[in-house]
């Protein structure tokens, strides 16, 4: 099985502009590397660039992927080693396909169908926490709630057998309770699973809750990674103190003025 | 944003050239009888059937007519007659999809239904029936024609209006005291008229098709009267030896109804407010 | 002094139709609730709790089915309460330059002339950290952040008594969120306006409010002042509160790889 991926030298452009300048990440099985930055940073287009998942316009010039130190080309990783999680899950899924046609599609790839296909969903429905499985296979989007389409966006990454997931802000767009129990979901498979996950967030709360490694994105280059006991006690880079400046602000237990 | 530009830019040449059309057949149409070399009704039969020469760009028809002076005169009636339908179909459609819109309850269902009933005919079928009442001439063909497309409107007014109504700066400028009037004049109603005109520029082909198309069976004007739809049909007989009496009324119709179309293009991308956005930039 | 009295609240809407059975969903049962002049309240509720539909009862979108809300005072109403909404770039017209828009409430709910409302929106656009040519510009030209406080000032224009922000902070990130919480709060203690913070984040509330209210369930069942050490009871909001992020890291091992398969 798979134990790193190596992103490096990923360069975005859009006609001159640098969007992203020489990004270098490494991600670990079992381990959560979080992407940090304020809006407008480049993070989600790191994530879109590691896949070639790139919006008209921009285009890469030049990055180098390696699987457990194998070259590899984005488009073998694509629904196969690495999965991608959305803030919007529901652009994510096709509006007029039930959601076992999704998850049916998916197994597809792996040449898994009829009662093994059904089996194992149901299996991987129970693990992300989705009990009412029948129901929620019959259900379309626009039935669910954004919260229970997130997990079915980890299951379906589940069934494809991932090794990685790039979730990027997936719980930018939840309530507080719905988060908990995401990052909680989470932070369970990559225990079990031993997933490797690039975790991108504006929060530093995210990444207090269940970082390893973070790296801190500014004007799009990475300007510090250190593991999170570190970055959090000394932050060397002026964006790393920024954002945390602002989350200290909202949870240091202090009244209103 | 960039993305929106990229395209944008692309259809530059596109609006530049629907622009340029318009302007030229609208040129045509207010001062024809000036611009052709020839009167568009003298005939002449010994000058019958001539191919294109000096003195005739494109020729003569079979009495005698010079081709380019009834082209250039019959855009007059041609575009003239569709501006009216158009006219007609807006004002029909925005009053009454208007109203269905804003009002809604039983109104809205008493004139939805009046809408069906219009949609179910086919559209030369509806302006058949239409004449066989009100009699031939180009004024029936007009109101036939309107008659026969303002449902159509009707309804995508209503529809735009109703999901006006719900958003959300509709919404603020009602807690900001503004009066309904005052909200459907300033909020609601802009955006409609914008979405409006683009669908309408984009028919605009389409209706032209049809007056033309009334006009060659004969339902429209009556001779001498220059027009592209008769010239069509006096152009028939003629088509395995002079074919390009058939060509040339043909091509007008052709190069009008692109550039009303290009020109709905360049009108869509001007409105959308995110490209509107890049301009004023 | 308690200027919003809320009593005895009861809300709903029907459900269902053609694929399902027409029922009737209760949001809001014998809510009640005071308002305090110039206080900052905190609105905390999950999702489906019923806090946006509260908000747009007290701003008069809707009438409730039963129940009563009672302003003192004589002015109009729309004069005295605002709103701030969640989404800024919906809340804007975007044919319209936000100078127009902000000064809309100025041209519809005071006499004020042309002139006097340019120079009151000029005002206001410093007040929130705008600049003043942003005055002219459309929605689309503006960020996020900027939009909201577009969205804010057009909500102070006319010098409300209490300004509603219905998940007005959800969508931005957090740098953005404490620099918003900021400029209210200086706001507050300029104007003497009080704020209703519609939210499910508690962190916010506690950075900002002085009073904190929970919904569950269309009731209202916690009211404390915010104080460093508050705890909930009830469960519905114990689990709010334990939902909140940590500040740092848990003295957890760094996960090390696991190099089985």
């Amino acid at each position: 099985m798979k134990h790193t991926l190596v992103i490096r030298d990923l360069t975005l452009k859009h006609r001159q502009r640098t969007l992203v300048d020489r990004a270098e990440l490494t991600l670990r099985a079992g381990q959560v590397h979080a992407l940090v930055g304020a809006s407008g940073s480049g993070k989600s287009l790191t994530s879109l660039g590691i896949l070639d998942l790139l919006p008209p316009g921009v285009h890469s010039s030049g990055a180098t992927l390696l699987l457990d130190g194998q070259v590899v080309d984005a488009a073998q990783l694509r629904g196969r080693e690495v999965a991608l999680v959305l803030q919007n899950p529901r652009s994510a899924f096709n509006p007029v396909r039930s959601l076992r046609q999704h998850a049916l599609e998916t197994l597809q790839t792996r040449d898994l169908q009829g009662a093994e296909a059904e089996q194992l969903i149901q299996s991987t429905l129970q693990e992300v926490g989705l009990h009412d499985a029948q129901r929620v296979l019959d259900s379309f989007a626009f039935q669910l709630s954004g919260g229970m389409l997130q997990r079915m966006m980890i299951a379906l990454a589940l069934l494809a057998d991932s090794r990685f997931l790039l979730a990027d802000e997936p719980t930018s767009d939840l309530d507080v309770v719905a988060q908990a129990r995401f990052l909680d979901l989470l932070e369970r498979l990559v225990a079990q699973r031993n997933l490797g996950v690039l975790l991108i967030t504006h929060d530093m709360g995210v990444v207090a809750r269940c970082a390893d490694q973070v790296s801190v994105m500014a004007h799009g280059r990475i300007v510090e990674q250190a593991d999170v006991h570190r970055l959090f006690n000394s932050p060397q880079s002026q964006e790393a103190r920024t954002l945390l400046a602002a989350h200290h602000s909202l949870t240091m237990e202090s009244c209103a003025p | 944003m960039s993305a929106i530009a990229a395209v944008y830019t692309g259809k530059k040449y596109g609006a530049r050239i629907g622009y340029g059309l318009v302007a030229l057949l609208l040129l045509m149409a207010l001062f024809g009888p000036w611009l052709a070399p020839y009167d568009a009704t003298l005939v002449n039969l010994d000058e019958r059937l001539l191919p294109a020469s000096t003195s005739h760009w494109l020729g003569t028809d079979h009495l005698g007519r010079d081709v380019l002076s009834r082209l250039i005169v019959g855009t007059q009636l041609s575009l003239g007659s569709v501006v009216l339908v158009l006219g007609l179909v807006l004002v029909l459609g925005v009053v009454i999809g208007g109203i269905a819109g804003i009002v809604g309850g039983k109104l809205d269902m008493f004139l939805m239904r009046l809408c069906d009933m219009f949609l179910t005919f086919p559209t030369l079928v509806l302006a058949f029936f239409l004449i066989a009442l009100l009699g031939t001439g180009l004024t029936n063909v007009i109101i036939a024609i309107a008659l026969s497309h303002w449902a159509w409107y009707a309804r995508m007014v209503r529809g735009m209006v109703l999901a006006q109504r719900n958003r959300d700066y509709v919404l603020a400028s009602r807690l900001a005291g503004a009066s309904r009037l005052t909200r459907l004049r300033q909020h609601v109603m802009p955006n409609v008229v914008g979405q409006l005109l683009v669908l309408a520029s984009m028919d605009i082909g389409h209706m032209m098709l049809h007056v033309s198309g009334l006009s060659f069976l004969g339902l429209g004007v009556s001779p001498p009267t220059p027009e592209w739809g008769v010239m069509i049909n006096d152009a028939k007989e003629f088509i395995w030896t002079q074919p390009q009496l058939l060509l040339w009324p043909g091509l007008m119709i052709f190069i009008s109804v692109m550039a009303f179309n290009l020109l709905g293009d360049a009108l869509r991308d001007r409105l959308d407010p995110s490209v509107l956005a890049e301009i004023k930039e | 002094m308690s200027f919003i009295q809320v009593r005895d609240l009861e809300h709903g809407y029907s459900a269902g139709g053609l694929f399902s059975k027409r029922h009737r969903v209760q949001v809001l049962s014998g809510l009640n609730l005071d308002l305090h002049e110039g206080q900052s309240l905190g609105l905390l509720g999950g999702s489906g709790s019923g806090k946006s539909t509260l908000a747009r009862l007290l701003m008069g979108l809707e009438s409730a089915d039963q129940g009563s809300i009672v302003f003192k005072g004589q002015p109009p109403f729309l004069q005295r309460v605002q709103m701030v909404f969640q989404d800024a770039l919906s809340a804007f017209n975007p044919q319209r330059s936000i100078g127009w828009s902000i000064a809309e409430p100025l041209r519809h709910l005071s006499d004020m002339d042309a002139s006097a409302c340019r120079a009151r929106v000029e005002q206001l656009l410093q007040q929130v950290q705008l600049e003043a040519r942003d005055i002219d510009k459309l929605p689309a030209q503006l960020s996020g952040g900027q939009l909201q406080r577009a969205g804010i000032a057009r909500a102070m224009a006319i010098g409300p008594q209490l300004i509603i922000l219905d998940e007005a902070l959800s969508n931005l990130d957090r740098v953005l969120q404490v620099q918003i919480l900021d400029l209210l709060a200086q706001v507050r203690r300029e104007s003497g306006t009080g704020f209703l913070l519609i939210t499910h984040d508690l962190s916010l509330v506690q950075r900002f409010c002085q009073r904190v209210v929970v919904l569950a369930d269309g009731k209202l069942v916690e009211d404390l002042p915010v104080t460093a050490q508050m705890r909930f009871t009830h469960p519905a909001a114990r689990t709010l509160q334990e939902a909140v992020l940590p500040a740092m890291p848990r003295a957890r091992s760094v996960r090390e790889p696991q190099l089985q398969a």
